[in-house]
C-alpha cells in the first residue's frame, strides 16, 4: 500500500481532488474537515510527492491557492484503494 | 493496515465522492445574455431585409455580438473567483460554451455569405468543427488540426463561390474523416 495515502487526512484530500479540475485550499479543509495548519502539512507532502499540483493565485488581493489531482496521484489513489478493497476480500474469505 | 481500518478508510472515501456529485451550474445569464444578443441579431436582420433599415444599421450587429463576448469573459472570470471548487463535469459545460460560442461568431464573421448558399453542407462542416476542436481540448492534437482544417474550409468556402461546395468537401475530407483516420490507426 502507498504509505502516504494510509493518512485518512491525505486519502481525503485525493477523494476530494478526484472528480474535480480544481479546488482551492478552503473547500478541501471543509470536505477533509480539518485545521488549515494540519491542512497544510498534509497537502505539501502530496505537493512534494508528486500526486497534486499546485497553484497560487490572487482573487480579490488575497492570495488563493488551488489544488488539482495530477495523473500519477490518480494512479496512487486508484491503486491503493484496490488494494485496500483485496484486504477486505481476503478478510470475508478467510 | 488492519481490514476494519480499511474499511473505514473507503467508507470515508465513498463518502467524500457521494458528497462532490452536485449537480451542474448552468449559469443562467449566459443563456439570457446570448438569447437576447440572439433575437436581437435575427431581428435587426429582418429590418434591414425589409428595408426598414438601410444596410448600414449592420454595424449594430457588431455592437450586439462585441456585447455578448464581454460580458461572456467578464463573467466568466467573475465565476472562476467566486468558486472555490471547480468540478469536471462544471469545467467541461463551461468549455463546450466557450467552444460553441468562439466557432460561431468565427463562421458568422468569416463564413457570412456561406450560409445563404450552402447552408447544409456549411452547418455540417460547423457541427463538425465543435466535435474536432473538442477532442482538440482534451489534448488531442489530431482534433485540433481537424478543427482548424474543418474552419478554415468553411471560412475559405464563403468567399470562393464557384467551388464552394468542393472546398467543404475538402474540409470534411481531410479535417473529419482524416481525424477519423489517424485515430483508428492510432487505435484510441
Amino acid at each position: 500500500m502507498d504509505d502516504l495515502l494510509l493518512s485518512k487526512v491525505r486519502l481525503a484530500v485525493i477523494a476530494e481532488l478526484l472528480g474535480a479540475q480544481w479546488v482551492a485550499f478552503s473547500a478541501i479543509a471543509r470536505a477533509a474537515q480539518v485545521t488549515s495548519g494540519n491542512l497544510g502539512a498534509h497537502l505539501a507532502k502530496l505537493v512534494d510527492a508528486g500526486y497534486v499540483d499546485e497553484e497560487k493565485t490572487f482573487v480579490d488581493r488575497r492570495p488563493q491557492s488551488l489544488y488539482r489531482l495530477n495523473a500519477r496521484g490518480r494512479d496512487a489513489f486508484v491503486s491503493h484503494v484496490r488494494e485496500m478493497q483485496a484486504l477486505l476480500a481476503e478478510k470475508v474469505e478467510s | 493496515m488492519q481490514p476494519t481500518e480499511a474499511r473505514e478508510h473507503l467508507d470515508l472515501v465513498e463518502r467524500i465522492i457521494a458528497g462532490n456529485e452536485r449537480g451542474l451550474c448552468v449559469v443562467g445569464d449566459f443563456f439570457l445574455v446570448w438569447g437576447i444578443v440572439g433575437a436581437l441579431l435575427d431581428g435587426l436582420a429582418q429590418l434591414v431585409v425589409d428595408a426598414r433599415l438601410g444596410p448600414q444599421w449592420l454595424w449594430l450587429a457588431v455592437v450586439f455580438l462585441a456585447f455578448g463576448i464581454v460580458y461572456s469573459i467578464v463573467r466568466a472570470r467573475a465565476l472562476r473567483r467566486r468558486t472555490d471548487r471547480m468540478s469536471v463535469l462544471q469545467h467541461e459545460y463551461l468549455n463546450i460554451i466557450w467552444l460553441s460560442i468562439g466557432i460561431t461568431v468565427v463562421a458568422q464573421i468569416g463564413g457570412y455569405a456561406i450560409f445563404s448558399q450552402w447552408a447544409s453542407a456549411a452547418l455540417w462542416t460547423l457541427s463538425a468543427t465543435i466535435v474536432s476542436l473538442y477532442v482538440g481540448l482534451h489534448g488531442n492534437r489530431a482534433g485540433v488540426i481537424g478543427g482548424v482544417i474543418l474552419m478554415v474550409s468553411l471560412v475559405c468556402a464563403n468567399f470562393m463561390h464557384d467551388v464552394a461546395g468542393f472546398v467543404l468537401a475538402a474540409g470534411m475530407l481531410f479535417g473529419y474523416a482524416g481525424f477519423g483516420l489517424i485515430a483508428m490507426l492510432s487505435r484510441d
